[in-house]
């Protein structure tokens, strides 16, 4: 959703003060400069120690505060990302934020049975069908599931699927930098050429680096492809406080900063202005089940923590929210996706991603998806924000409806009561004697299964459909 | 008769610095350096592992506790022949293949060496071949390997494939997120443990 604040009536929250968020920043410089990163690529390593990085022994670079400001000098202050259509949808700007899902994962609640299975690419499709309904779900973020393809095709599976049946903006995380260039490939297609997809992008790169401080090789050459073909590209790291990082915040999120530096120098070094992205899943480790917490309010203060960071410094923001630890659609599950859309919803952070992951990012379903939808549209109303004019104070229609009048039949009110939000699924309605209403979690279930039966999505074109089908030999044989 | 109370809520406390001193003066009294380690350090971190088990304890807690324990032993190592000190086993430890994530097999690790096994870990993207080196040079009691990822998996099968090829005699342990009791059954491993507490105890199990 675009932001009002411009107007100042979309409601902003700070976690942050100017002087904190500077030293953070300072922080994360001086961990580049004096602890370093360990970069296991020889080329990247070369290429860092000929911009004036130190490389020393056990491939470890520090790395100057200098070709950090050089790089936030030419990284673009906001990313544009396409829908299927060549529609310009998402302005990856200031305090835009748009919510994304995740439509694959490890494990699948089949709406259909109950059961917790393998997630196949069929349901990927299901899932396409309900991210394509949902208004509020605007781009989805795809990994390597779907146990019914051999498991080095399932990157390119599931996009197809996406491609296919929804027509949101895709990022994705691939198997490796072979594959990146196949899905590279494949969108070109949907977008209608190569520079056309540069100009327009329909698709965006996911890649992270290892906390503590580390960063893969494979990841290096994902980073310089991406910059090179001007595929957007979204660098960040998944600390966790007290395990992979300090358990304190603060120095949580220096190191996150610095790790999401590493990737901007070598990204904006490589190609200047090449379209950036970072942010962190940063939360914490359980201390009594050691599990990585996604529904933790840590997660949610520490991610709007670098959202205010990064507004400083002018860089698009991947943010996270609506993941949970619940491991089914339930109480817990509703509150966790609530709190967690609001607070990013109010500190602005840009591409929200990982709505509807539950149980630690090993599960998703439908359901889940239409829950998420409907909370955050909720949020959606609230960033709109209370404007402020003279049609809006109404002094006339107060003055004419008077003392003890009604306004429900007034043409003011028939003009702007269309601004409530309309839930869709939570219930207001008035209960008769003896009438019960079904829970909540049965009402998502008959919506899921009426979405996946009957909302229609409009084909790809033909042509486009004939050729990524072609495409798709190379890998699928 | 020696007191070993203070010493072992010390080390259920996590406290370094006395134990350190406890153990100390436990030495310069004479106290038999065995019995300062099974009695004094290693039976207040027995407590520790069942009040984890429970749930009354935080896991930095726990290693906390193991700190201190290590920190007793590096006092009264020196005064006992290597072959005299009390280990219960050496165990191997290394994430399989392809896979980059270490944070759980670490920690298994920690809790291993605090339940007084020797552990020596290899890190991660360890191939078949590197796991094979490490058991002729270090020659281990058991294999753990740690996986999260379902596309790395089957690593752990050509590794143990690779390692009965080679006509090596341990035991395989494996663990990880995706990892089940069924999978280990199907590649032939001899355990599973879905956490670091429990995998302790599977080794306590499988050579004990
Ligand atoms: C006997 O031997 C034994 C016994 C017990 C053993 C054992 C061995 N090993 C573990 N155990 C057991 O005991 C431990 C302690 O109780 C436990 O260990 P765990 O490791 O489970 O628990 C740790 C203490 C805490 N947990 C963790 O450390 C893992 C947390 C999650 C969030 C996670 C993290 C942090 C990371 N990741 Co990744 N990551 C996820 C994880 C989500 C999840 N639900 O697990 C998971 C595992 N990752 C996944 C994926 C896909 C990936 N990750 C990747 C990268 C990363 C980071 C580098 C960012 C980071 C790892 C940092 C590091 N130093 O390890 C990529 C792959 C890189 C690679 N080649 O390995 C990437 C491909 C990209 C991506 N989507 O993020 C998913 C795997 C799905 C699957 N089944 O295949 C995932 C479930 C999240 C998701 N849905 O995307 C038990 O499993």
């Amino acid at each position: 959703m675009r932001s009002n604040n411009a107007h100042f009536i979309t409601p902003q929250m700070r976690v942050l003060s100017d002087d904190q968020i500077k030293s953070i920043y300072f922080a994360a410089l001086e961990i580049l400069e004096r602890t370093g990163m360990k970069i296991d690529c020889q080329e990247t390593l070369q290429f860092l120690a000929d911009q004036g990085a130190l490389v020393g022994p056990g491939n470890k670079v520090r790395i100057p505060a200098y070709l950090v400001e050089r790089a936030l000098k030419t990284v673009p202050p906001r990313v544009v990302l396409c829908n299927r259509d060549g529609e310009r949808k998402l302005f990856l700007e200031d305090n835009n934020v748009y919510f994304g899902c995740n439509p694959d994962n490890p494990d699948y609640l089949d709406p259909y049975t109950g059961e917790r299975r393998p997630f196949t690419s069929k349901d990927g499709k299901d899932m396409a069908t309900v991210i394509d309904y949902s208004k509020n779900i605007e781009f989805v973020l795809n990994a390597c599931f779907s146990a019914d393809v051999p498991r080095d095709v399932a990157d390119r599976v599931i996009i197809r699927q996406m491609m296919l049946y929804m027509r949101k903006p895709i990022g994705f995380s691939c198997t490796n930098a072979d594959s990146l260039l196949d899905i590279i490939d494949m969108a070109a297609i949907v977008a209608g050429g190569y520079d056309e997809l540069r100009m327009n992008p329909y698709i965006f790169h996911i890649q992270e680096p290892i906390s503590p401080l580390s960063h893969d090789g494979n990841t290096m050459k994902e980073i310089k492809i991406c910059a090179e073909k001007g595929i957007p590209l979204v660098y960040y790291p998944m600390p966790m406080a007290g395990a992979t990082a300090p358990a304190t915040l603060a120095g949580m999120l220096a190191q996150n900063l610095a790790e999401a530096f590493t990737g901007m120098v070598v990204h904006q070094l490589t190609k200047p202005g090449a379209p950036f992205i970072t942010g962190g899943v940063a939360s914490i480790m359980d201390m009594k089940t050691t599990r990585f917490s996604y529904g933790a309010p840590e997660m949610s203060l520490s991610v709007a923590g670098l959202t205010d960071i990064l507004h400083y410094l002018k860089i698009p923001i991947w943010g996270t929210a609506a993941t949970v630890d619940a491991k089914t659609v339930d109480q817990q599950c509703a509150a966790e996706i609530a709190i967690s859309s609001l607070m990013s919803g109010l500190s602005g952070a840009n591409l929200v991603h990982d709505t509807g992951l539950m149980d630690q990012a090993t599960v998703t379903c439908p359901e889940v998806l239409l829950l998420a939808d409907e909370i955050q549209g909720m949020v959606r109303r609230i960033l709109g924000g209370i404007p402020v004019t003279d049609e809006t104070l109404a002094l006339d229609v107060v003055d004419e409806i008077g003392n003890g009048g009604s306004y429900i039949s007034h043409e003011h009110t028939y003009k702007h009561f269309r601004d409530f939000w309309v839930p869709s699924l939570f219930d207001r309605s008035v209960l008769q004697k003896g009438q019960t209403m079904p829970s909540l979690t049965e009402r998502l279930n008959t919506k899921a299964r009426y979405v996946i039966e009957n909302h229609e999505v409009p084909p790809l074109p033909s042509d486009k459909l004939k050729d990524l089908l072609e495409l798709e030999k190379k890998w699928l044989g | 008769m020696t007191n070993f109370e203070p010493l072992n809520q010390s080390v259920i406390s996590g406290r370094v610095d006395q134990v350190k001193e406890q153990t100390k003066a436990m030495v310069d009294a004479g106290v038999s350096p065995i019995e300062i380690i099974n009695q004094g350090l290693i039976a207040g971190m027995n407590v520790v592992g069942v009040r984890f088990k429970n749930g009354d304890m935080f896991v930095p807690e726990v290693l906390m506790c193991a700190r201190s324990m290590a920190a007793g032993i590096e006092i009264v190592k020196p005064l006992i022949a290597d072959t005299d000190m009390p280990s219960k086993g050496k165990v191997l430890i290394g994430t399989v293949k392809g896979d980059l994530h270490d944070i759980g097999k670490n920690l298994v690790g920690m809790m291993m060496e605090s339940g007084g096994f020797n552990v020596i870990n290899l890190g991660v993207d360890i191939p078949p071949e590197k796991f094979v080196a490490a058991i002729k040079e270090h020659k281990p009691d058991i294999v753990a390997m740690s996986a999260l990822l379902t596309t790395t998996m089957l690593q752990m099968k050509d590794t143990i494939e690779l390692i009965k090829e080679e006509g090596l005699n341990v035991k395989y342990i494996i663990g990880g997120a995706p990892i089940s009791q069924e999978f280990a059954d199907e590649i032939g491993a001899d355990g599973y443990a879905p956490d670091a507490a429990s995998s302790v105890d599977l080794c306590l199990k499988l050579i004990g």
